[in-house]
């Protein structure tokens, strides 16, 4: 579990450096793809959505998610870049730390884009008390949208996705000495972003 | 150019609209929930068994020690619940490990003379310790001592010897998941489901803490007391070889530590302290009750002075760490002298006027004690670093017991304990 979690901290690490070193040369990018290559970074904000069917009590239909995208495009159909966010679920606090590829098809100024995240979701920046323990899982969030550009160097995204993110919580019951009851959560939920891309 | 604009724009969209409403009817949170705890599974023994147990083995290392005995020039100390170890003591500067008493079941012994009472779970032995490098089984009085809060049938064939603690990881059925405590304690799952009727058993047989079938043996006179969780047993022992089983006197719950002095019985219990009129050995009378707060406490009595100690812990479910003196002149209405407050405190030991205290892991303190009422500003010296739970004055050397090992200290001068020897002990990797 810590591994893989190390070695996507060291990526994104990576990434962003490399980001910012590239950043500083390429001043007259657009995300159209007449530049072949630079810096990307993407911020979005949104829902997670989901239809209850279990009528699970005490779970939300809708759970804030925001993201952040940090990469570097090598063609306009491929940024390869690391992600991190938090989704904000009713059970727990859930911070992805992803491998993330974006895209766009077209080089007009409203085109559909494409992306992928997949990762670790850590629970690290969840807050509950000292008995409820909690672990994160595996997290894989395809999406699909539109970007809107709005200058040479930024764009309005929008996009929708699914989402599904593993999590386990183990708490201990009030009644019982030295009783737990753990849930392993499979959030499976639409994901609907608005973003800013620069 | 316009046009093809548009259409992007359109098909884009129309695939967004189909997306999400694929999407969304897929879109269901997932939860599977279990319940982990701890269950007590019983482990039998027959007593076909039981009644070959006894052994004399080679000499092995400490692993969890009990009772301390000392019989002449050797030590007998307890293994919790596997037998005794015989240690030739003749030289304190460098004792010999002899052999290995194997009683499964022993927690506790006694000595008179030269016959040494131990109990075998459910059963008390009498051995001959005449030569302690040859001790022999001479009895065995079957069937006398109810272990694990269970009263055992003479003409069971088996009996519950111990209990084994598993974790069990089960499913928990019903809708519990995502939902919050209130509901699962109304939801079918639990208050039908197939884990309350595995629990509720095996949880209420559980012996009460670690220690939950121990006895406590003593002797004066001619009688031995055996103290289980609720009762004492006596013994007619005025043939050594020979006891017989006399009255079986309750005395309520969570009894701990029986101290016999001149013609009383000081009975430590976890929520106060019994003395029982023992000028008939045969039936003790009781003759008063000081009830302190709920917490664990040996006692020791020394002139007309009982001295008690309480401490916090989770067997003993109390909060108060300290000593306490109380004066038993009229024995009917004992009375607090004084209380000092102390940090963890254990066993104690008295020669004269000189207390031994252990403090657990806060070491072991001396006080002098000439003067009951200021012990607190008497204090000797204290033995930091050094884990103990209990002391035996003899004189000059001091039997002390932690953790690691058992230690013999010259107190010759009791302000400056000199370290003699150490027999080490090696907890058992479980």
């Amino acid at each position: 579990m810590k591994t893989p979690f190390t070695m996507l901290l060291s990526l994104l690490l990576m990434v962003s450096l490399t980001s910012s070193a590239q950043n500083n040369q390429v001043a007259n990018s657009t995300f159209n793809g007449t530049t072949a290559s630079s810096y990307v970074g993407m911020v979005e904000v949104g829902y997670l959505y989901q239809d209850n069917k279990n009528n699970a009590p005490n779970t939300a239909d809708s759970s804030p998610t925001l993201i952040l995208f940090n990469g570097y495009q090598f063609h306009r159909l491929f940024s390869l870049g690391a992600t991190v966010g938090l989704d904000f679920y009713n059970q727990v606090l859930v911070s992805p730390v992803a491998l993330g590829i974006r895209g766009t098809l077209l080089t007009t100024r409203v085109s559909p884009t494409f992306g992928v995240d997949a990762g670790y979701g850590t629970t690290f920046l969840s807050d509950e008390s000292d008995n409820i323990k909690n672990k994160g899982g595996w997290m894989v969030n395809p999406t699909l949208g539109m970007r809107v550009l709005a200058g040479n160097n930024t764009a309005f995204l929008f996009n929708l996705g699914y989402k599904i993110q593993r999590a386990t919580t183990t708490e201990p019951v009030p009644w019982g000495n030295n009783m737990f009851i753990t849930e392993k959560h499979s959030f499976k939920r639409l994901s609907a972003r608005l973003g800013f891309m620069f | 150019m316009q046009q093809k604009l548009l259409l992007t724009r359109q098909w884009t969209f129309l695939l967004l609209v189909f997306l999400s409403s694929v999407l969304l009817g897929a879109c269901t949170d997932e939860c599977t929930s279990t319940i982990t705890y701890t269950a007590y599974e019983p482990v039998y023994m027959t007593k076909t068994e039981l009644r070959s147990s006894v052994q004399v083995e080679p000499a092995r290392t400490l692993q969890k020690p009990g009772k301390i005995y000392a019989y002449g020039d050797y030590l007998f100390i307890n293994e919790q619940l596997a037998g005794i170890h015989i240690i030739d003591n003749s030289n304190p500067a460098a004792p010999q490990r002899i052999s290995f008493l194997a009683i499964p079941g022993n927690v506790d012994m006694a000595v008179k003379g030269n016959t040494l009472y131990a109990d075998n779970y459910i059963d008390l032995v009498v051995l001959d310790i005449t030569n302690p490098k040859a001790v022999t089984l001479k009895k065995r009085v079957e069937d006398v001592f109810s272990i694990n809060n269970s009263s055992t049938a003479v003409q069971a064939e088996t009996f519950i010897a111990t209990y084994k603690e598993k974790k069990v990881t089960e499913p928990l059925t019903g809708s519990d998941c995502d939902s919050n405590f209130p509901r699962v304690m109304l939801s079918d799952g639990i208050a039908n489901g197939s884990f309350q009727s595995n629990m509720a058993m095996p949880r209420s047989a559980i012996p009460s803490g670690k220690g939950g079938s121990m006895a406590r043996f003593t002797i004066t006179g001619d009688h031995l007391y055996t103290v289980g969780m609720s009762s004492l047993q006596l013994f007619d022992i005025a043939e050594e070889a020979n006891p017989r089983k006399g009255a079986l006197i309750q005395l309520g719950w969570g009894i701990e530590t029986i101290f016999p002095y001149q013609d009383k019985l000081f009975i430590g219990s976890t929520t106060g302290m019994h003395i029982y009129d023992n000028s008939n050995p045969a039936s003790p009378a009781w003759m008063s009750t000081y009830a302190h707060v709920r917490s664990c406490d040996p006692v020791v009595v020394d002139g007309n002075l009982a001295w008690v100690t309480l401490r916090s812990g989770n067997a003993c479910a109390g909060f108060t760490n300290q000593l306490e003196v109380i004066d038993i002149s009229n024995p009917r209405s004992p009375q607090l002298l004084k209380t000092y407050p102390m940090q963890h405190p254990h066993g104690l030991g008295i020669d004269g006027s000189t207390l031994f205290l252990c403090e657990g892991a806060f070491g072991l303190k001396v006080f002098d004690i000439k003067n009951p009422l200021q012990v607190a500003d008497k204090q000797l010296m204290h033995l930091k670093d050094q884990h103990s739970y209990d002391v035996i004055p003899l004189g000059t050397i001091l039997l002390m017991i932690g953790e690691d090992g058992l230690y013999q200290y010259d107190y010759s001068n009791p302000s400056a304990l000199k370290l003699i020897s150490k027999i080490s002990v090696s907890p058992a990797k479980s």
